[in-house]
């Protein structure tokens, strides 16, 4: 977990989430670069003053690079290039720079939330919406590392028996298979035996879907999402 | 179908998506080959199940990693009902259905898509088909049909060879798994 | 009050010939500690699916009688919570990351939560030895602590009625008596308690009644097994090792004599992330000799056979197959020479019939189809699975699947073989047979490197043995004498 502001824990992650949509929401109405910038400084600020600018900015960078050549291309090729300086498109390269800050701002809004609220916690706030849904990805997570290991002792297995990769794609294939084989057999033996201890602990729809009680700082969290949205709203006319 | 065994064998189905990307990047084959899970689970779940898997996948990789996954999460449940309901009709172990599979997906799966990347993206994925892409752009199409022709090629080798393999991977499993299809044919 | 009544049970597997249960009739009330014994595949497993329910929600088949397994207490006086808690034969398989998520999952499913689920959960964890791991991922205990919290979990809730599918197979024997301890404790406290075992031994003096399955059909046993002779708990019993460490190791025979070295490793170091690892070792295994190697879980007996085929490769030090340094050479160049037996056949096995599984390693060479069909007949032959060639090998038992392994591995007539733990899934009988054409192999020139934690088979069968503890050689030596220390220090 990343040290990160007490005020930030204490709020309700459903709360975050409704905060979080409708400041996605308002992302969809800025129209201008110009706007969408100012939201992205803000966006960094924020999670600067929260000491989240690095790891942040290593999870963007990606983007970055994407964000780039969305603006290169389109520059270059976008049909609807009419006005040129050398080679470069304004409408285009207007038509990319909206495109690459908007996914930007919409990655950047994302990763914060998904930095301050660890995987784990967001599983489990899903069974709001549906109980079976935070256990099927509860499950996910729980089974993910055993399956990765059984893919090494899978591996280790057969090329002991004397599997060899080869150069030529049918080979991989074909090594593919001998590999993903017995690890799809074996996880599906593996989930009717989790299935059976589902049934033998008492799965069922008695579990507690814990009622939503927002305290006052969640519903400011809320507030301030709707206040960005009608913000967004009103500039984007 | 049982509820505690669809639950565990969707879990399962997501985690087999990502282990099949997994291995064809250990592999080093430039396919994603990471629908494995979700063809798996439409052949032996039936359609909504398949779906389910696929669209719980996208969901999960953009909660734990890729944000922008959860958009394209509606492409994955799509190829979990068109698996499924072919499975349902013709079975999925001859060479035909993969062969049907493969081609549908091929053009409906960046028929769902291409929207998607365009509003986002702006078409672009940052890999080779940007290049194809720009040829296209470059001769005057518009950008959704430019960024829909551009996908074609990579999503049938993808889904192609998916269906293929799951074919040959169900062809191996024994009786009492192919055995949890609703498919008339699959359990043969 | 809760009770068990089967009446004429019997229940035939969906897509299987012959029934698995057998017009069984069984009943128990509170206050009985039933122990069930029988071999792999008798009926133990399916009795406790159908009691719990398994059979038929999840299993399907053909299920015939009338069972009662529960609590026909007045609804109004109960408790809010299960009848049943439920062991599975399994116990590597869990649904959450965590032990204290594990042990709270069927408490949140019975309504309890907050404080009392907390206090129950230390309660449990303190009884089983398990309060210093609840916050571990279970992913990273040993089998034993994965066993100890599949146990917690099914007794958290407190249901009056337990079923226990071999509780105590991956338990070290203080812990197993522990647990008999606490399930007698209970039993007086008005439980029904059922247990399933292959081996009943340990369990026998506990149990008030002892049944036994054979082939699908349920016997009383009015004869209690009799006490088990101490001698007979040393030689299943974890031996101790730290004595030995400290003998000087050049009096014994063996140690030094080099006949024709076939594998060996000088001044081998490897390390994993954890530190764990081998350190230093050197070790000959000469030619026709059968060398069991020895250790405790984690002494690093896998980790130091890996180096033998290239799936791992030395930090510091040398690996020697045949003379040959194996630095340069790769995994599958050593695999011609080197046959390896995994401990779980499951990890490998993909082909949809044994005798294409059998065959395969030759396919894997480029042997032609036919040719690699007919040797994998004959060898199949030699194992007595002819009749099982066209079967599916997942449709075989465990211990058989194992021997479908060793077969597809003896294919290829590796001059050197190495067995990892070759006990964990075969069952004794067919261990035997494996053993005896395995002698023959030896006397033909061929070289058997056994890892194992079992004393037994290593007394029987091997020439010299060599001990390996935390990562290092603790002894190596002719077999009879070194155990014979052995017994010595372990009765000091």
């Amino acid at each position: 977990m990343l040290p990160v502001k007490r005020k930030l824990f204490n709020i309700n992650i459903g709360a975050q989430a409704v905060s979080v949509l409708l400041v996605l929401l308002s992302i969809l109405f800025l129209r201008t670069w110009s706007t969408l910038s100012i939201f992205t400084l803000v966006s960094l600020l924020i999670a600067a003053y929260h000491g989240l600018l690095i790891p942040l900015l290593k999870r963007l960078s990606p983007i970055v690079f994407l964000g780039s050549v969305i603006i290169i291309l389109h520059t270059l090729v976008n049909p609807q290039n009419r006005h040129f300086i050398l080679f470069f498109g304004l409408e285009g390269f207007n038509y990319g720079l909206i495109t690459a800050l908007r996914l930007l701002d919409i990655v950047t809004v994302t990763q914060i939330f998904m930095l301050v609220n660890p995987l784990r916690n967001i599983i489990t706030a899903l069974s709001w919406i549906h109980p079976d849904l935070g256990t099927v990805l509860g499950l996910v997570l729980s089974i993910l590392p055993v399956m990765r290991e059984q893919m090494e002792v899978t591996l280790n297995a057969q090329i002991a028996r004397g599997l060899r990769i080869g150069k030529y794609p049918w080979q991989r294939i074909k090594a593919y298979l001998v590999v993903m084989i017995p690890i799809v057999i074996k996880s599906l033996i593996r989930a009717q035996i989790m299935a059976q201890l589902l049934h033998v602990r008492g799965y069922n729809s008695k579990r507690e879907k814990r009622k939503i009680s927002w305290n006052h700082t969640d519903r400011l969290v809320i507030a301030g999402g709707f206040c960005v949205l009608l913000i967004s709203l009103g500039y984007g006319k | 179908m049982n509820k505690k065994l669809a639950l565990t064998m969707v879990s399962t189905g997501i985690v087999i998506n990502i282990i099949g990307g997994l291995v064809a990047t250990t592999f080093k084959i430039p396919i994603f080959l990471d629908s494995i899970g979700t063809m798996l689970a439409a052949v032996t779940l039936g359609p909504w199940l398949g779906a389910l898997t696929g669209l719980l996948s996208n969901v999960f990789q953009g909660l734990a990693t890729d944000p922008v996954s959860i958009p394209f999460a509606l492409v994955n449940a799509v190829i979990g009902l068109v698996v499924g309901f072919l499975a349902k009709k013709r079975g999925f172990t001859d060479y035909i259905t993969p062969l049907l599979a493969g081609i549908i997906l091929a053009f409906v799966a960046p028929i769902i898509g291409t929207p998607i990347a365009v509003y986002l993206f702006g078409g672009v994925t940052g890999g080779g088909v940007d290049i194809l892409y720009a040829i296209l752009l470059k001769s005057g199409n518009e950008i959704f049909a430019s960024a829909f022709l551009a996908r074609i090629p990579a999503n049938l080798v993808d889904k192609l060879l998916s269906a293929y393999l799951v074919m040959a991977i169900i062809r191996k499993l024994p009786q009492n798994m192919k055995g949890i299809s609703k498919g008339p044919n699959v359990a043969g | 009050m809760a009770s068990i009544t089967i009446r004429n049970l019997s229940f035939t597997y969906s897509g299987a010939v012959f029934p698995a249960l057998k017009k069984i009739n069984f009943s128990a009330t509170p206050g009985q500690m039933i122990l069930i014994s029988g071999n792999n595949g008798s009926g133990k497993s399916t009795l406790m699916a159908c009691l719990s329910g398994i059979i038929p929600e999840l299993t399907p088949g053909k299920l015939e009688g009338q069972i009662f397994c529960g609590d026909n207490t007045d609804p109004k006086l109960l408790e809010d919570g299960p009848s049943l808690g439920v062991v599975l034969q399994d116990s590597d398989v869990y649904l959450l990351e965590e032990v204290y998520e594990e042990l709270a999952f069927p408490l949140q499913n019975s309504g309890t939560n907050g404080l009392d689920l907390d206090k129950r959960i230390q309660e449990v964890a303190s009884s089983l030895g398990l309060s210093e791991l609840l916050q571990r991922r279970i992913r990273s205990l040993s089998g034993g602590e994965r066993q100890k919290v599949a146990i917690g979990a099914a007794l958290i809730c407190d249901a009056p009625i337990l079923l226990l599918d071999e509780p105590v197979e991956q338990l070290d024997p203080l812990s197993a008596h522990n647990l008999f301890h606490t399930l007698r404790k209970l039993v007086e406290n008005g439980k029904i308690i059922l247990l399933c075992m292959h081996n009943p031994i340990a369990a026998a003096p506990w149990a008030d009644r002892i049944l036994c399955f054979r082939n699908g059909e349920l016997f009383e046993e009015t004869i209690k097994s009799p006490e088990v002779a101490p001698s007979q708990l040393n030689q299943t019993n974890r031996w101790i090792f730290p004595t030995l460490l400290n003998q000087d190791n050049s009096n014994l025979t063996g140690a030094e004599k080099v006949e024709h070295s076939v594998l060996e490793v000088r001044n081998l170091t490897y390390r994993y992330d954890t530190q764990s690892g081998l350190e230093n070792i050197t070790l000959k295994v000469n030619q026709q000799e059968i060398l069991a190697l020895i250790g405790p879980n984690g002494s690093g007996k896998s980790t130091l056979v890996k180096h033998f085929v290239g799936l791992l490769r030395p930090l510091a030090g040398k690996v020697f197959v045949d003379g040959v340094d194996t630095e340069k050479v790769p995994t599958w160049e050593l695999a011609k020479q080197v046959g390896i037996l995994f401990q779980n056949p499951d990890d490998q096995i993909f082909n949809s019939t044994v005798l294409e599984e059998i065959a395969w390693s030759l396919f894997a060479r480029g042997v032609p189809k036919s040719e690699a069909l007919t040797e994998a007949r004959k060898l199949a032959a030699e194992f007595d699975l002819q009749s099982m060639l066209d079967k599916h090998p997942h449709d075989l038992n465990r211990s058989l699947r194992q021997l479908v392994a060793l077969t597809s591995v003896l294919i290829t007539k590796p001059k050197i073989l190495i067995l990892d733990e070759p006990t964990k899934m075969m069952d004794l009988e067919l261990l035997k047979k494996v053993m005896k054409w395995l002698e023959n192999y030896r006397d033909q020139g061929g070289t058997i490197l056994i890892v194992t934690h079992d004393m037994m088979l290593a007394e029987n069968y091997s020439d010299r043995v060599a001990f390996l503890d935390s990562g290092r050689l603790a002894g190596i030596g002719m077999t009879g004498e070194l155990l014979r220390l052995m017994k010595m220090a372990n009765q000091t």
